[in-house]
C-alpha cells in the first residue's frame, strides 16, 4: 500500500492535462456543454481503451512486458505528447490553412480532438494498468484519486490565474517524471541509466516550458489575426484572455474567440440610453456585464447617483482598461460607479440593496451557465431587488435566421413566457440581440402610466431632452414595424410574415425554462448543432419527441447489459453491470449538484472546481473504506452499494425541490456533502467490484483493468446521454427518479446473481 | 472467459442497434420538423443553359462554373441537379427568406429611394464567402430548410396585395434561383412592378443578358480586387465578375457596386485604388460605390468588425480616384450614408442607416444647382 502512494501523481497529471487540453480545444470550437461533454466523454473512452490494452499485454501468456520499465517509458512519452500535442493545437489554423478568423469546421475540430487526446488518455489509462500490477489495485486507485483532488484544487484555487497551460503542464509532468524514475530505481536497480534519462527529460521539460508558450503562442495569433497592432495576453482563471489592438479599435478575446470590440459606435450606448429612458427617475442601477457604451451611457443621465456593476471576470476590464484612451479610463474614477467581481446572478440573489433600474447583458443562452439569467428562478430574484415600478431589461437573446423558424421561435417563445410569467408587462426591443424589457411582478400593475414602458421614439426622445441628453439616435430600436414583429413573434412563438405563418408549425414547449428543466437551453443547443451539422441536430430532435414515458425504458438497459453477459456465460457481468450504473448514476448527480450549484451560486470556476475536487475525495475515501473492510460476498455488498445509491439519489432529489427555500450557506454546504458522499458511492464500487471480479475467478490485474475500464464506461455514458442530452431535455427530476430507477436494477441484478449458482 | 474482444464486441453490437433505432424514429421526427422536404418540387431547366453529355449526364451553362454532372448528382450551387439525364431546380417556388425590406438594404441608393421591395431568397449559392451573413441559408439545398410554396403569380399578387412596387432577389444569390427570379420577374413586368437584383454576379453573360431584359436595377456585390482572395474566401475566380458587371453595363442597366471590406483579407489600400481605377475606366465614374463594413459571420466570426477608419480611407481614395457617389454601408449614422451633388456638395438626400430622413431631389436634379444626379427616381 506504501508504494500506491507513488501514482498520486499519476492522477494529477491526469487532471491537469485534462483541464488544459479542454481549454485549449476550446480555442478552436465553441465552448458549449456539449463540446464539453465531448472531450469529458472521449477522455474517459481513451482512457478506457489505454486501461485495456496495457491489461491484456500484462496478462498475455509468453512474453509479458516489465511493468516497472512500461510506467516509466510512458511517462517520458506523456511528457513528450502533452507538449507535442500544446504545439498541434495552435498549429492546427495554420495545419488547415484556414484564413485569418476562421474557427475549425466540425469535422476538423473532432480530427485534432480525437488526435491530441488518443495517445494521452491512451498512456494513462495504460499506465494505471501497469501501475495496477505493480501495487495493491485499490491502493493505486485511491492514490490516483488524491492526486486528481490536489491538483484540482491547486488549479481552481492558484495556478490557472497565474500560469500559463505550458508552465502548468511541465511542473505536473515534471513531478510525475520524477516520481517515475523513483519507482524504476526501486523495481529495477539495474534499469539507471533510464531513471536517470526520465530525470533528464523532467528537468528539461521545465526549462523548455516557457519558450514552449511563447511561440506557440505567437503561431496560434499569427494565424487568427496577422494584421493585429498589438497582441496583449495574460491568464485568468477563465480563460486567457487577449486584447488585440487594430487600427482605432480593441478587440477582445477570450480562449480565442472574439467577446467585443471597442469603441462600439453608440449601438449599445443608445440602447442602455433607451432602458433607462423608460424609467421617469432611475437613481440606482445594477449593470450585469456589458463593457462597451453601456457603462458610460448609464451614467450619462444626471438622475443616476449610483451604479453597481458586476464583471464575472475581473481579467477583462483591467486589460481593456489598461489599453483604452484616458477618456474612457476616467470613467472608474467616477464617484457614482462601483465595481464589483461576482457572478452576475449570485450577486442579484445575495443583494441587500434595491435598484430602479437593472440590466443584464447575458451571453445567449446556448449554455446551461448562460440558461441561467433566462429562468423563472432569476426573474423572481431579480423582482426581489427591483423597486416599485422598476425596470428590468434582459438583452442577449438572438433572432432566429430564416428557415431555421420552429425551433427558434418555439426557444424565444418560452423565455417570453417565463418572463411573462413573472413581470406584469414585458416590451421586446428589436435591438441585436434582442432585449426584454420587465416591470413589476405579475398580478401588479406599474405605479402610474409615466412609468408604463414604452418605445415610442418621440416619447422616448423627449424624456432625454428633458434630462439633457443630445443627440441620442434610437431609431434602430423603436421602427414600429420591428417593435411589432419582434414583440408578435415572441408573444406567440409564430412568424410575424403572415405568409411565413400560414406555413407554420406551431413548436411550443409544454414547460417555463427553469433552472431544473432548462428547455431553453436544450432548445438552443439543438439549434446551435443544427447550424453545425443538420444531420446530428436531426439526430437529436429525435429525443424532442419521444413521449415522456420512454424516459422509464431505459431503467430496463441494465438488464439487458446483464443479460447479454450471462448469456455469454460471464459470471462476472453482474459486478459489471453494477460499476457501469453506479459510475453512470455517480457522473450524472455529479452534473446536477454541479447545475443546481451553478444556478444558485454562479459560474464561479473556482467553486465548481472545489466541487470538482470534493467528488474526488469522495471517491478516495469510498474506494479506502471498501478496500479495508473484507467481505465475504462482493457482489451482494454491490447489492447494497446500489440501495445506497438508490436512497442517495431520492434523498438529492427531494433536496433539489427545497433549495429555493433555503438559504444560500444551507444550499452550499448541502452540495458539498452530496458530492462527497456520491463520490464515495462511486469510489466503493470500484474495490468491490474487482474483488467481485476475483471471486468470479479472474486474475487481480485483469479485474483491475477491466473494471476501470467499465467504470469509464459508465461514467462516458453518464457524461454522454445523460448528461449531454437528456439532463437539459428531461431535466433534474426525472433524470434522476431514473437514476433511482437503474440503482434498483442493479441491485435486483446483484441479488440475482448471488442467489445463482 | 470474456475478453476485451468480446466486451468491444458487445459494445458495438448495442452501440448498432441503439444506432439503428435512433435513425428508425429520427426519419418519423424530420419529417415533423420539416414537412416540405419530402415534397420539394422540381422544375426543368430549359435546354438553352445546358447540354446533355453521353451517360446521362450534362453539362450546366448558367454560371462559369460550367458544372457536369453526372445522373442524380446536385451541384455546387445546392440548387440544380441531373435527374435522368435532365437539368432541375429544387430552387423554383419554393423560397426560404420572404420579406419586406428598405431598398438601401441591398444596398440601391440611386433607385428609389425609400421605397419598400418584396424580398424573396430561396436556399442554395454558387459561392462560398467565408463571411456570408445569410449563411445559414445559402450554403444548404432547398430541401434542408423549410421553405414557402410561393408560385410566380403568387408572389406578384402578394406584393401587389400589400402595395409593394419593387420585388427584390436578394439575401442569398439569386443566380441560383434564376430560373425562377426570371417568371417572377416577367409577370412583375408586365403588371407594372419593378425588379431589382443583390448579386454577387458569378454567371455567364447570355443568362446575364436574358436577365437585363426584365431587371431594372443590380447591386452588384465586387468582393475585393484580388484573385486570391476571391478564390480563397470566395470560391470562385475574379475575372468572370468584373467581365459580368461589364455586361450588367453595355446592357444599360441601373448598376451600384459594393464592397464588403473585410479586416486583413481585402483591405489592402492599394487594391482598393486598383478597383477603384478599373470603375472608373470600364463603368465610368457615375456608378455607386458602397463599401460595407464587416461584421463577424460565418466562418469568420472570430475577426473584429472593420474599422471605420479603415473605410473611411476606402471612400477617400475612391473619391480621389474620381467617383462621384461613394456609400458607407452597414456604419450609421455617418455622412457618407447621405448623396450629395458632385458639383454643389448639398447633401440631396439624407439617410440614417436604411432610413431615408429627407429627400429634397427634384425629379432627380440638385435643388440647390440644378445638376441631375444619375439614378432611377420615379417608377
Ligand atoms: S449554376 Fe450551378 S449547376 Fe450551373 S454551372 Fe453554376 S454551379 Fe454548376
Ligand atoms: S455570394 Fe452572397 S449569399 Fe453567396 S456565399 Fe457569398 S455572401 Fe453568401
Amino acid at each position: 500500500m506504501r508504494r500506491s502512494w507513488l501514482f498520486f501523481s499519476l492522477g494529477s497529471v491526469s487532471q491537469v492535462c485534462q483541464v488544459v487540453l479542454l481549454r485549449e480545444l476550446l480555442t478552436l470550437a465553441e465552448g458549449t456543454e456539449l463540446t464539453i461533454a465531448f472531450v469529458l466523454g472521449s477522455w474517459l473512452t481513451f482512457v478506457a481503451f489505454g486501461s485495456f490494452a496495457a491489461t491484456k499485454l500484462l496478462t498475455r501468456k509468453g512474453q509479458r512486458l516489465d511493468p516497472a520499465l512500461s510506467y516509466s517509458v510512458a511517462s517520458a512519452l506523456l511528457a513528450a505528447s502533452v507538449f507535442f500535442d500544446l504545439w498541434l493545437i495552435r498549429f492546427s489554423r495554420t495545419l488547415f490553412s484556414l484564413p485569418p478568423g476562421e474557427p475549425l469546421s466540425v469535422a476538423q475540430w473532432l480530427a485534432v480532438t480525437i488526435a491530441t487526446l488518443l495517445p494521452i488518455c491512451f498512456i494513462v489509462g495504460a499506465q494505471f494498468a501497469f501501475a495496477a500490477s505493480l501495487a495493491n489495485p485499490s491502493g493505486v486507485y485511491i492514490a490516483e484519486s488524491v492526486g486528481a483532488v490536489v491538483a484540482g484544487a491547486l488549479l481552481s484555487l492558484l495556478l490557472l490565474r497565474w500560469f500559463d497551460h505550458s508552465s502548468l503542464s511541465s511542473f505536473f509532468l515534471a513531478l510525475h517524471l520524477l516520481l517515475s524514475s523513483v519507482l524504476l530505481w526501486l523495481h529495477r536497480p539495474n534499469a539507471r541509466w533510464v531513471s536517470a534519462a526520465i530525470s533528464a527529460v523532467a528537468g528539461l521539460s521545465l526549462v523548455f516550458a516557457p519558450l514552449v508558450e511563447q511561440k506557440t503562442q505567437a503561431v496560434f495569433w499569427r494565424s487568427m489575426f496577422p494584421a493585429a497592432e498589438e497582441v496583449h495576453s495574460v491568464a485568468s482563471p477563465y480563460g486567457s484572455i487577449a486584447a488585440i489592438k487594430f487600427s482605432d479599435q480593441l478587440s477582445v478575446y477570450q480562449n480565442g474567440h472574439l467577446l467585443f470590440t471597442l469603441p462600439d459606435q453608440g449601438d449599445m450606448a443608445s440602447l442602455a440610453h433607451l432602458i433607462l429612458l423608460q424609467h421617469p427617475k432611475p437613481r440606482r442601477v445594477l449593470l450585469i456585464g456589458g463593457l462597451g457604451g453601456w457603462v458610460q451611457a448609464t451614467l450619462q443621465h444626471p438622475k443616476v447617483v449610483g451604479v453597481d456593476w458586476v464583471e464575472l471576470d475581473p481579467t477583462i476590464p483591467q486589460v481593456v482598461f489598461s489599453l483604452l484612451l484616458s477618456r474612457e479610463r476616467n470613467l472608474l474614477s467616477d464617484p457614482r460607479l462601483r465595481r464589483y467581481t461576482a457572478d452576475g446572478r449570485s450577486f442579484i440573489s445575495q443583494a441587500r440593496q434595491t435598484y430602479d433600474v437593472v440590466i443584464v447583458v447575458a451571453p445567449d443562452p446556448t449554455t446551461a451557465a448562460s440558461n441561467r439569467f433566462f429562468t423563472k428562478e432569476f426573474f423572481s430574484e431579480v423582482l426581489r431587488v427591483l423597486r416599485p415600478g422598476g425596470v428590468f431589461a434582459l438583452h442577449g437573446l438572438r433572432e432566429p435566421p430564416a428557415g431555421f423558424g420552429e425551433l427558434y421561435f418555439a426557444r424565444n417563445h418560452c423565455v417570453y413566457a417565463t418572463m411573462f410569467k413573472a413581470f406584469c408587462e414585458v416590451l421586446v426591443v428589436p435591438s441585436s440581440p434582442l432585449t426584454l424589457l420587465g416591470q413589476c411582478p405579475a398580478n401588479s400593475s406599474p405605479p402610474n402610466e409615466l412609468a408604463k414602458l414604452t418605445l415610442d421614439e418621440q416619447t422616448l426622445l423627449q424624456r432625454a431632452k428633458e434630462r439633457g441628453l443630445e443627440g441620442i439616435n434610437l431609431f434602430a430600436f423603436t421602427d414600429p414595424i420591428q417593435v411589432e414583429r419582434v414583440n408578435y413573434e415572441l408573444k406567440t412563438g409564430l412568424p410575424f410574415n403572415p405568409l411565413e405563418r400560414e406555413q407554420a408549425r406551431v413548436l411550443r414547449p409544454k414547460w417555463l425554462n427553469s433552472d431544473i428543466n432548462p428547455t431553453v437551453y436544450f432548445l438552443s443547443s439543438l439549434l446551435w448543432l443544427r447550424m453545425g451539422s443538420e444531420k446530428v441536430a436531426r439526430l437529436l430532435e429525435f429525443f424532442v419527441f419521444l413521449p415522456r414515458w420512454s424516459i422509464w425504458l431505459l431503467a430496463l438497459l441494465p438488464f439487458g447489459f446483464w443479460l447479454v453477459g450471462r448469456i455469454r456465460s460471464a459470471n462476472w457481468a453482474a459486478p459489471a453491470t453494477t460499476i457501469v450504473v453506479i459510475s453512470g448514476v455517480g457522473m450524472l448527480a455529479e452534473l446536477t449538484v454541479l447545475l443546481t450549484f451553478q444556478a444558485r451560486f454562479g459560474t464561479l470556476y473556482l467553486q465548481v472546481g472545489l466541487l470538482f475536487a470534493l467528488f474526488m475525495l469522495g471517491l478516495a475515501l469510498g474506494a479506502l473504506v471498501a478496500e479495508r473492510n473484507e467481505v465475504s460476498n462482493s457482489v451482494r455488498a454491490l447489492a447494497l452499494l446500489s440501495i445506497a445509491t438508490l436512497t442517495s439519489t431520492l434523498v438529492w432529489l427531494g433536496l433539489v425541490f427545497c433549495f429555493p427555500q433555503l438559504p444560500p450557506a444551507v444550499v452550499a454546504i448541502l452540495c458539498g456533502c452530496f458530492m462527497v458522499l456520491f463520490g464515495c458511492l462511486v469510489g466503493a464500487a470500484f474495490p468491490l467490484t474487482v474483488k467481485a471480479m476475483r471471486q468470479s475467478g479472474i486474475d487481480e490485474s485483469k479485474a483491475a483493468g477491466l473494471t476501470y475500464a467499465y467504470d469509464l464506461v459508465g461514467g462516458a455514458l453518464g457524461a454522454f446521454i445523460f448528461g449531454a442530452i437528456l439532463l437539459p431535455l428531461w431535466g433534474i427530476p426525472n433524470l434522476l427518479f431514473l437514476c433511482a430507477l437503474l440503482c434498483f436494477a442493479a441491485a435486483t441484478i446483484c441479488l440475482a446473481q448471488a442467489k445463482l449458482p | 472467459m470474456p475478453d476485451r474482444r468480446e466486451f468491444i464486441r458487445n459494445l458495438l453490437f448495442g452501440g448498432i442497434g441503439a444506432f439503428a433505432a435512433i435513425c428508425s424514429n429520427c426519419q418519423f421526427a424530420s419529417s415533423q420538423i420539416q414537412r416540405k422536404n419530402s415534397s420539394t418540387p422540381l422544375v426543368e431547366i430549359p435546354q438553352r443553359w445546358w447540354k446533355p453529355l453521353p451517360n446521362n449526364r450534362l453539362q450546366c451553362f448558367i454560371c462559369p462554373s460550367n458544372c457536369v454532372l453526372s445522373d442524380g448528382q446536385v451541384c455546387g450551387c445546392n440548387t440544380r441537379l441531373n435527374v435522368n439525364g435532365r437539368l432541375m431546380t429544387m430552387a423554383y417556388g419554393n423560397p426560404c427568406i420572404i420579406s419586406v425590406d428598405p431598398i438601401e438594404k441591398l444596398p440601391l441608393h440611386h433607385f428609389l429611394p425609400g421605397s419598400q421591395t418584396l424580398s424573396i431568397a430561396t436556399a442554395g449559392c454558387n459561392l462560398r464567402c467565408l463571411y456570408c451573413q445569410n449563411w445559414q441559408q445559402s450554403q444548404v439545398r432547398p430541401d434542408q430548410l423549410r421553405n414557402y410554396n410561393l408560385p410566380p403569380a403568387e408572389a406578384v399578387k402578394k406584393a401587389k396585395e400589400h402595395g409593394i412596387q419593387v420585388i427584390a432577389y436578394t439575401y442569398t444569390e439569386p443566380v441560383v434561383f434564376w430560373e425562377y427570379a426570371m417568371d417572377i420577374s416577367e409577370r412583375a413586368k408586365s403588371e407594372g412592378l419593378k425588379n431589382v437584383v443583390a448579386t454577387a454576379l458569378f454567371m455567364n453573360r447570355e443568362p446575364i443578358r436574358e436577365w437585363c431584359k426584365v431587371t431594372d436595377a443590380f447591386a452588384v456585390a465586387l468582393k475585393g480586387f484580388d484573385d486570391e482572395f476571391y478564390r480563397k474566401v470566395v470560391g470562385a475566380p475574379l475575372k468572370p465578375v468584373l467581365d459580368a458587371i461589364v455586361t450588367v453595363k453595355s446592357e444599360g442597366v441601373w448598376l451600384e457596386l459594393v464592397t464588403l471590406i473585410v479586416p486583413t483579407l481585402n483591405d489592402n489600400m492599394k487594391q482598393i485604388r486598383e478597383m477603384c481605377l478599373w470603375i472608373r475606366r470600364n463603368l465610368g465614374t457615375q456608378v455607386p460605390l458602397h463599401f460595407g463594413r464587416f461584421v463577424p459571420e460565418y466562418k469568420l466570426r472570430n475577426l473584429p468588425r472593420t474599422p471605420v477608419q479603415t473605410l473611411e480611407q476606402c471612400r477617400d481614395i475612391a473619391l480621389d480616384v474620381g467617383l462621384q457617389f461613394v456609400y458607407l454601408f452597414n456604419v450609421s449614422p455617418h455622412d457618407a450614408n447621405h448623396t450629395y451633388c458632385p458639383k454643389c456638395k448639398t447633401a440631396v438626400i439624407r439617410r440614417l442607416g436604411f432610413k431615408v430622413t429627407s429627400n429634397d431631389l427634384q425629379r432627380g436634379i440638385c435643388p440647390k444647382c440644378k445638376t441631375r444626379i444619375p439614378g432611377i427616381w420615379q417608377l
